[in-house]
Formats: C-alpha cells, sequence, structure tokens
C-alpha cells in the first residue's frame, strides 16, 4: 500500500498553475524523487503533501498514510506532521528551539505521545543511532551541532515519534559533500532496513541516482517525465531531462566528461 | 613593470591569516598564473579566507601575498589601482554581490568609470557590449537584482569584473547557488570568455566536478592547510591525502554506486600532530606526534605521512560500498569497479 | 543562506514607502492632517492674532462654545486657535530634532559601521558617553544653562537623541560593509568615500528612517516636557507643553485650558507612532 499517494494534485494561484502532479504513489521501502529546478513545482508538490501550501488554491486528493491530507482537520493534519512524517529542510536547524537541549526537545515531543521515562530514553536513543549519530548528542543544544547533525536529529525525532515516511526538500543543498553522503546513508538505511516510505525533491540529478527508485521530472509546475531511477537516467526521452543530465559535473575520468557541459545558450529570462 | 613570465599573476607565500587571534589559515601557498587553478575544501576550510587576502580584502598575519613580484601590502597607490584592475572577483551569490538598490547597467558603469573618464554613450555602448559578451540582452541594464534570475544576476556579476578588463578571475563558488543546468551554462560561459580574454583564474569551490572540467592544477585545503596540490586529474583519480581521498568517494555519481560517508565529519581538526587525525583512517602514531610537512609524491605535493599507501590503493573509481554500513572506512580493498555504464 | 537580521532591502526604499499598508497611510493621513492644520494655522484659525501677544482679559477662561470651539485661556486667548499655532512649534521642533540628530548619528554610524577598527571603537564609545546620562536629566541641565527658548529645547534634545541613531546605524552599517557588493566596490578600487556614498549608506538608511518616524511622537513629548518645566518656549509662543503648563492648576475648574493642548501632543505623538510601527511592519516584510 502507498504511503503517500495523490492524485490529480493541481495547486493554482489565481489562474496560475504552480504545480501539478497527475499521480504519484510512494511505498514503504521506497524512495520517489521529485527532480526539478527551481519554480518547477517540485517543492509546492512536497509541502502540498503535508498540507504546507497557503495562499494557493489546492485541489487532488492526497493521502499520507491512509489520513486524507485536504480534508483533515487541523488536529489531524498537525499530528501527521509531529508523527507521521518527518519533514527534511534545508537548513532544520531554524527548527530547532534553540533554548532547549536535543533530548529535552525529543523527550517532550515522546511525553505528547504519552512515552515518559525510561522507555522514552530507551527511544530516543534508539532513534539517534538509526540515523547514524551519537547519543552524546542529545546532551548538545541545537547551536552546538552542524547543519547535517541537525538535520539527522530532525529525522530521528520523527522516528522516535513512529513516522514511516520521510519527506526530504533538497535535504543536502547546503551542506558539504562528505556531510551530503552520510544524509544519503541515512536516508538508504531508513529506506531499506525500516522500510520508511521517502519523498525527495533535489535539483541534484547525481544524488537522486544514488538513491531513488522512481524519478518524476518537473518543469513550470509540470511533470515532463516519471519512470524507474535506472530507466530514466539511462535513456531519458524527454529533451529536459537529458539537458539536466547533461548538466552534472563528472570527475575526471568518467565518460561523457569532455561533452559534460550544456550548450552555452543563456536561461531564458523569466 | 614586470613580465608575465618572471612570476605567477598572484600567489600567496606562506600565509597565515587570522580573524582576532584563531588562525583560519596556515602557511598556504598557491600561485594563480594564466589558465585555471583549483582551490577545494569544505565550508570551514579556510578557502574564502585564503581568497579575501588574495584579493586584497584581508592582510596576512603572516606571509606575503605578491601580485606580480610586488608584495600586496606594499604596493602604492598607482600599484594599487594597477592591482585592483587586474585582479577581479565573482562571487558566490549574485544577489549579495550586486548593490540591490542600483540597475545592472549602473552596477556595471561603476566599474568602467572608477579608472577611467568616460562619455555617456561611450558608457552606454560599453555595457551594452560586455551583457551581450556574457550573454545577455543589453535591455538587462535597466533591471535591478531582485528583477533578474540567479543566473542573470551572476552573469552581470561576471561583466561587471570583466570591465576592468582583468587579467585574473578569482571565481569563490561562482555556481553553487544556482540550478544544474544554469550552473553548467555559466562555467561554459567563464570557460569560454577566459579562453577568450586569456584569463587566469582561481577557482573555489566545494565541487570537485567543477574543478575537474575548468582546471588543469588544484589544491585541496583542510582546515586551513593546503593537504595536496597537484594536477587536477591526478588528484581526482589517484588521490594522495586520504582527505582528498574522502572527498572524492563522497562525491555522488550519475548512476554510479551510492556516495561513501567518509564518517566523523563533525570532529574537529587536531591541534597537534595531523590535523586530519580524528578523520584519518589510516591514523599512525607518527601521525598523533608530527604535523605531516608538505613533500613531493609522485608529480604532487602531500602533506600526509602514508601518502604512498594511499596512493597504492587508490586506482578505484567506484568502489562498491556497503549500502548500510554505517561509516564505510576510505582505504578498502581496493577491488577495481569499472565505471557504472551511462546513457 | 545568509540571513541578516536586517529588513530585505530588496527594494528601494521610496518605492516601498509608496506601497499601500493600512497602519502606515492611516498615520502618514493623520500627520498630514496635522501639517496642514500647522500650515495653515494663520488662515483657518479663527482667532489668528491669539497665536501671538494678544489678549482679551474680558473674555479669559469662556468654556468651550460656537465661538470659541475649546474654549479660552487666563488671558482670554483662543485655546483652538492656540492649538493649531502650537502645532507649528511642535512640528518645527520635532522636524529640526530628527533632522539635525538624524544626520548627526547617520554620518557618525555608517562611518563608524564601514571604517570598523579604532574609528569605531572611538565612535561609539563617545557615543556610549553621551548614551550614560538620562536624556531627560542631560536635557534639563542643558536646558537650564542655556536661555530658555524653542532653539535651546532644539538643542537640548538633538544632543542627548543622536546617540541612538549613531548605534542604529553602526550595527546596520556595519552588516551593510560586509556584504558582497561592497566588496566588490572595493576590489574594483573605488575609493571609500565613495563606497560609503553610493553603496553603504543608501543601503544602511531604511532602518533609520523608521526609528525617526518612530521617534517624532517621542521628540513632540519630550519637548513638551521641557516646556512644561519652563525650560523650552515662553510666553507668548504657543507651545502645547507650556500651554498645559500654564494650565494645570486649572483644570478642576477649567478643564478645557490643558485638556485641548494635551490631546494635541497625544495625537501627534500617536501619529509618528502608527506611521513608524506602518513602514517598520512594511519594510521587515
Amino acid at each position: 500500500m502507498s504511503l503517500i499517494s495523490v492524485r490529480d494534485l493541481v495547486v493554482r494561484i489565481g489562474d496560475r498553475v504552480i504545480a501539478s502532479m497527475p499521480e504519484l504513489d510512494v511505498a514503504a521501502g521506497e524512495c520517489v524523487a521529485v527532480v526539478g529546478e527551481s519554480g518547477s513545482g517540485k517543492t509546492t508538490t512536497l509541502l502540498s503533501t503535508l498540507g504546507l501550501v497557503h495562499g494557493a488554491d489546492v485541489s487532488g486528493r492526497i493521502t499520507v498514510g491512509g489520513v486524507d491530507v485536504l480534508t483533515a482537520s487541523p488536529a489531524r493534519l498537525r499530528e501527521i506532521r509531529g508523527s507521521r512524517a518527518a519533514l527534511v529542510m534545508q537548513s532544520p536547524q531554524a527548527a530547532l528551539n534553540p533554548t532547549m537541549r536535543l533530548g529535552t526537545l525529543m523527550r517532550r515531543a515522546l511525553a505528547r505521545h504519552g512515552v515518559k521515562g525510561a522507555d522514552a530514553r530507551e527511544r530516543a536513543e534508539e532513534a539517534v543511532r538509526a540515523v547514524l549519530l551519537d547519543p552524546e548528542i542529545l546532551r548538545r543544544y541545537p547551536h552546538q551541532v552542524s547543519g547535517g547533525q541537525a538535520q539527522r536529529f530532525a529525522i530521528a525525532l520523527a522516528l522516535a515519534l513512529g513516522a514511516q515516511v520521510v519527506l526530504a526538500d533538497e535535504p543536502t543543498s547546503a551542506l558539504d559533500v562528505t556531510v551530503q553522503a552520510e544524509v544519503v546513508a541515512v536516508l538508504r538505511r531508513l529506506r531499506d532496513e525500516r522500510g520508511l516510505a521517502v519523498l525527495l525533491v533535489s535539483h541534484d540529478l547525481a544524488l537522486v541516482s544514488t538513491i531513488a527508485d522512481r524519478v518524476v521530472v518537473m518543469r513550470d509546475g509540470a511533470v515532463v517525465e516519471t519512470g524507474p531511477a535506472a530507466e530514466v537516467f539511462a535513456r531519458p526521452r524527454d529533451p529536459y531531462t537529458r539537458e539536466l543530465i547533461a548538466a552534472v559535473p563528472r570527475l575526471p575520468g568518467e565518460d561523457g566528461h569532455e561533452t559534460a557541459s550544456a550548450a552555452a545558450a543563456p536561461e531564458e529570462e523569466r | 613593470m614586470t613580465g608575465p613570465d618572471a612570476a605567477a599573476v598572484l600567489a600567496a607565500e606562506e600565509v597565515t591569516l587570522a580573524y582576532g587571534a584563531t588562525a583560519v589559515v596556515h602557511d598556504v601557498s598557491l600561485a594563480v598564473d594564466r589558465g585555471g587553478v583549483g582551490l577545494i575544501g569544505e565550508s570551514g576550510s579556510g578557502k574564502t579566507t585564503l581568497a579575501r587576502a588574495l584579493l586584497g580584502l584581508m592582510r596576512p598575519r603572516s606571509g606575503v601575498v605578491r601580485y606580480g613580484s610586488r608584495d600586496l601590502a606594499a604596493l602604492d597607490r598607482a600599484g594599487r589601482a594597477e592591482f585592483r584592475r587586474a585582479v577581479q572577483p565573482v562571487f558566490q551569490d549574485g544577489s549579495e554581490a550586486l548593490d540591490p538598490r542600483m540597475t545592472a547597467g549602473a552596477s556595471i558603469t561603476e566599474a568602467l568609470t572608477t579608472h577611467h573618464r568616460m562619455s555617456r554613450a561611450g558608457r552606454k555602448d560599453r555595457v551594452a557590449a560586455l551583457l551581450a559578451d556574457v550573454g545577455l540582452d543589453p535591455a538587462l541594464a535597466a533591471r535591478r537584482p531582485h528583477e533578474m534570475s540567479g543566473g542573470q544576476r551572476q552573469r552581470v556579476a561576471i561583466a561587471r569584473a570583466l570591465a576592468v578588463e582583468p587579467r585574473l578571475l578569482v571565481l569563490d563558488e561562482p555556481t553553487s547557488a544556482l540550478d544544474v543546468t544554469v550552473q553548467a551554462k555559466i562555467l561554459d560561459l567563464l570557460e569560454g570568455l577566459a579562453a577568450e580574454h586569456g584569463l587566469g583564474y582561481l577557482l573555489i569551490t566545494h565541487n570537485l566536478g567543477v574543478v575537474g572540467r575548468l582546471c588543469r592544477t588544484s589544491s585541496v585545503m583542510f582546515a586551513g592547510r593546503v593537504v595536496e596540490s597537484g594536477p587536477t586529474a591526478e588528484l581526482l583519480t589517484r588521490p594522495a591525502h586520504p582527505y582528498t581521498r574522502a572527498l572524492r568517494d563522497a562525491v555522488p555519481r550519475l548512476g554510479g554506486e551510492p556516495p561513501r560517508a567518509a564518517g566523523r565529519t563533525e570532529a574537529a581538526a587536531a591541534a597537534s600532530g595531523c590535523p586530519f587525525l580524528p578523520r584519518c583512517p589510516l591514523a599512525a602514531d607518527r601521525c598523533r606526534e608530527e604535523a605531516p610537512r608538505p613533500r613531493d609524491v609522485e608529480g604532487r605535493k602531500v602533506a600526509c605521512h602514508r601518502a604512498e599507501e594511499v596512493l597504492d590503493r587508490a586506482p578505484v573509481a567506484h568502489p562498491r560500498a556497503d549500502a548500510s554500513s554505517p561509516a564505510p572506512r576510505v582505504p578498502h580493498d581496493g577491488s577495481e569497479t569499472p565505471d557504472a555504464p551511462r546513457q | 543562506m545568509t540571513a541578516p537580521a536586517l529588513p530585505e532591502l530588496r527594494r528601494t526604499p521610496l518605492r516601498r514607502l509608496a506601497g499601500v499598508d493600512r497602519l502606515a497611510v492611516a498615520g502618514g493621513v493623520l500627520l498630514g492632517i496635522i501639517v496642514l492644520a500647522a500650515l495653515l494655522a494663520p488662515w483657518i484659525a479663527p482667532y489668528p492674532e491669539d497665536g501671538g501677544s494678544a489678549t482679551h482679559p474680558a473674555e479669559s477662561l469662556l468654556p468651550p462654545s460656537g465661538a470659541h470651539w475649546f474654549g479660552t485661556d487666563q488671558v482670554g486667548r483662543d485655546v483652538f486657535s492656540r492649538v493649531l499655532f502650537g502645532a507649528r512649534t511642535s512640528l518645527l521642533i520635532a522636524v529640526a530634532v530628527l533632522a539635525v540628530s538624524g544626520a548627526v548619528g547617520v554620518v557618525l554610524g555608517v562611518v563608524a559601521g564601514y571604517a570598523g577598527g579604532w574609528v569605531r571603537d572611538v565612535i561609539m564609545r563617545v557615543t556610549d558617553v553621551f548614551l550614560a546620562f538620562p536624556a531627560l536629566l542631560l536635557s534639563l541641565a542643558l536646558a537650564v544653562v542655556l536661555q530658555p527658548s524653542v532653539t535651546t529645547v532644539i538643542v537640548a534634545i538633538a544632543i542627548t537623541w543622536w546617540p541612538w541613531y549613531a548605534r542604529l546605524t553602526a550595527s546596520v552599517a556595519a552588516s551593510v560593509a560586509a556584504r558582497g557588493f561592497v566588496d566588490a566596490a572595493r576590489c574594483l578600487g573605488v575609493p571609500a568615500p565613495l563606497i560609503v556614498l553610493r553603496h553603504v549608506l543608501p543601503n544602511s538608511l531604511t532602518p533609520v528612517l523608521v526609528q525617526l518616524s518612530l521617534d517624532g511622537g517621542g521628540v513632540i513629548l519630550t519637548a513638551a516636557t521641557l516646556s512644561y518645566l519652563g525650560l523650552g518656549a515662553h510666553e507668548p509662543t504657543p507651545e502645547w507643553g507650556l500651554m498645559v503648563h500654564r494650565g494645570q492648576s486649572l483644570f478642576t475648574t477649567d478643564w478645557w485650558v490643558v485638556t485641548f493642548p494635551g490631546l494635541a501632543i497625544l495625537v501627534t505623538a500617536f501619529a509618528f507612532n502608527v506611521l513608524g510601527e506602518g513602514l517598520r511592519a512594511r519594510l521587515s516584510r
């Protein structure tokens, strides 16, 4: 069964369609990547799945863990955001209360879900280990951890509360390559070992190709290509997908190095 | 004036840079001449601080930044003006690098008129020509930064740098704030302009794919020190420093194996011995006791006691990593895996 | 990504100021009415001569009526006319204080913020010295030393007011000076004074403008306080603080003498505040 299911999603501001997604399913143990550049509607699509699009007209049907997001009550939505889905953003530190140790933060969140005492500590440490962090981190304040660690902690927090879905919005683009690699390793592990459904939004095709099972390519609010990741990367059908693939920088010694660059035309004016 | 062959256009010689009491760059030497030189490192490695010193925006605590054969700190007024015309920066984010209150035309005009008087008509023509050079419609001259796309802003910043007809560009992460397809176009543009005008450039980035494409030689910085420098292709295909190797292995590749987590990226640099020690899988007693000095190993300079061992295990493009292992160690069994097929 | 604590300076202040914002517009309209009243006082005041030294002992302390909307004071002058003329004095003081202290503060602040180092240290220490005195006390001391007059009020308030603008501008200018476009200008070899004038100053002004408009009310209140204490304007200058001072003993018997100038002070201070808050909300969006 799909943990995330989107049907006929259309997000409009006035008459302008900023994102449309006819069909998107993410099953347990699967990673689906929505790929595109700024303005493609990929982030809007992701935010729609948590009912986080404001000031726009959202139509269609979206379910996360069986809950209909568009008709859910505010309380139900909060519950989904809090404990069913882990939202991983570019700058997770901003979302963490700076005056609380990470452990306190985690304990309070668990207490709200009725988990207390030794149980809570055990769950917290287990979740932190699952994202490849040392439980020692629970004693630190948000400003004492790096961006990559904060990101992984945000995932751990949702894990401890029983999240089955990870929604990641450009999770690595603000990070160094070595730290990026850690975040990707964590996402892979959660998908493979815990059967989490991962919806990843990114403009980094190389990164996406190393984790996604399926890929949806978006441009200007519309889907231009979709399919199994290996298929799309090996035989892209849409010219835009080909352009995206060609734009990925190669290391020396990789094939395609000499022809890696896109045509030197200026991008279209907006 | 010094002939271009006598010395590199711009060079740092054993430069140490500090903010207050904290040194962030230690004894770094680097020369930029015609052609591209890469400077690779993570955030906090000191690469941007070094760029500021090379641009004359910051004075070294010790060591010398040379423009030609002259010490930058000792230049007279005329020398300084000449240096300013010769060396221009392009920063990461065009929206930061352009005054939000100025139109593109005004920003470029400022560059044109700083060193020369120009008639109003002359300025206008020159602005239009420069915008055309960077692949923009001259009508964009009337726009302010917030009215342009990220790629357009970066092109305007490049046009402004070119306005003074420099000999060398310092490019500090010039594309990392842009969409991938735009990145590729900006890199093409820079490559083309450098070839056309015979420009030298220092390209500062954390993206190994970018230096691989644009720079013949590169230096890798870690914790304020250059840990390895040499021909870029050599560095990336056969790294001799474990950090270069960790960087290379962490780069995700299209259709390749998952990038390899290098482990302990959060560990701080060691205060004594080798700074890379806390993150190094090869750490030995000697590394704890003695900081490695840069030495020549197979055509490059490496600051690692065990560089030969790193090299020996190196010729692997895409090691098959255990996806679930928490922190795969850097030197592995050395089994060779061919590049994954593409397209 | 950098997120400085400044309002995002994407658009030019003027364009943004022109944008529609209810709060700012409400404050602006109210202030506009007050300014208009002040400008047109000689024409709209029913008894323009009462704005000066005229006295009408026979008509003293008449309650509000059709002939004297706000009643008359101890010497029979029309309170409504004097409140209108008083707007001139109060606004003159407010504008003069804000202009003088704003100019001094912004110039020193921008220099301190851009130059940094010892220049900044010296300017900021001087600023701190001024800030260390309680503002009202310093104004009082100055007003005592100098002869009481409207000019004295302006000087006394401006001297205690500028350090705030210097401090604010210095912190804003320091963060502007650290931005990429200032580095780019330095790398072009643009001389420092030009960099400050062209790039740092215009990009540092917005928060100061907001603060200035917020402070207009404070200046008027302070000026009223000084006049009330007999250290500012003196008879027969129509000044609201002075009018309140002269009328306070009559509050229980002839309430209108003190109430209307008091209300004028309140309304004007309020208008400045609403305008300032509106601008702040708009510019930090």
